[in-house]
């Protein structure tokens, strides 16, 4: 089994990119490795409540119920989600420090940045 | 060694040049290629210099559902499939490389 770490960077409402990113994430999960997400800089705005549907976006809220249920965890850089004054979450998000993510990042057997 | 890439930017960003040289140059060195494109990415099949790989004996998957989004057409040679398929590169490759 490998620990795969995919990190999220980018604004949620501006590109699809991020709700393929979750997509990929939940098909990672088909050959038993341990699948992270990460969601660091901007990319923490996609751990909040939002409704892209209202600018005919996608919504990812199904990825991140799926990805619960698999059990895979979702991280987020607490710096960047206070910085950002974030406070509520969509999903079972747990903020981490730097130090912690470098941590996540080092025991990684792959690193998937998207 | 099994190299996997992943890539999800179209043909006219370099990442396309630089998958092509290195999966030229690893199969040049003997080693197992396989390409998964997916988002942007599945465009790079309709490039003729991208699907040239082929004849160099790297294996290249597209997801099927972002070619049907973006209407890319069935190249021969080329393998629709789906995340199982990346799935399968991440969990077998020696190392993989994400172009995005």
């Amino acid at each position: 089994m490998k620990n795969i770490t995919v990190i999220v960077r980018n604004l949620p409402l501006n590109t699809l990119r991020n709700a393929e990113a979750l997509r990929m994430s939940v098909g990672l999960t088909l050959k038993d490795d341990k699948v992270t997400v990460l969601f660091l800089d901007d990319g923490v705005w996609n751990t909040t409540p939002l409704d892209p549907s209202r600018i005919n976006g996608q919504s990812s809220e199904k990825e991140f119920k799926i990805l619960n249920t698999l059990k895979c965890r979702l991280l987020a850089d607490k710096e960047a989600a206070q910085k950002r004054g974030i406070t509520s979450f969509i999903s079972k998000v747990t903020l981490l420090e730097k130090e912690e993510i470098a941590r996540i990042i080092a025991d990684s057997d792959l690193v998937i940045p998207y | 060694m099994k190299l996997g890439i992943l890539l999800t930017t179209s043909p006219e960003n370099e990442n396309t040049h630089t998958v092509i040289a290195l999966s030229r140059a690893a199969r040049k060195l003997g080693h197992k290629v396989s390409i998964f494109l997916m988002d942007d990415g599945v465009y790079n099949a309709q490039k003729k210099e991208f699907t040239s790989l082929l004849e160099s004996g790297v294996e290249i998957i597209l997801c099927t559902l972002n070619t049907e989004q973006r209407c890319v057409g069935k190249i021969e040679g080329m393998v629709y499939g789906s995340q199982y398929d990346l799935a399968c590169i991440a969990h077998e490759s020696d190392r993989l490389l994400s172009f995005g």
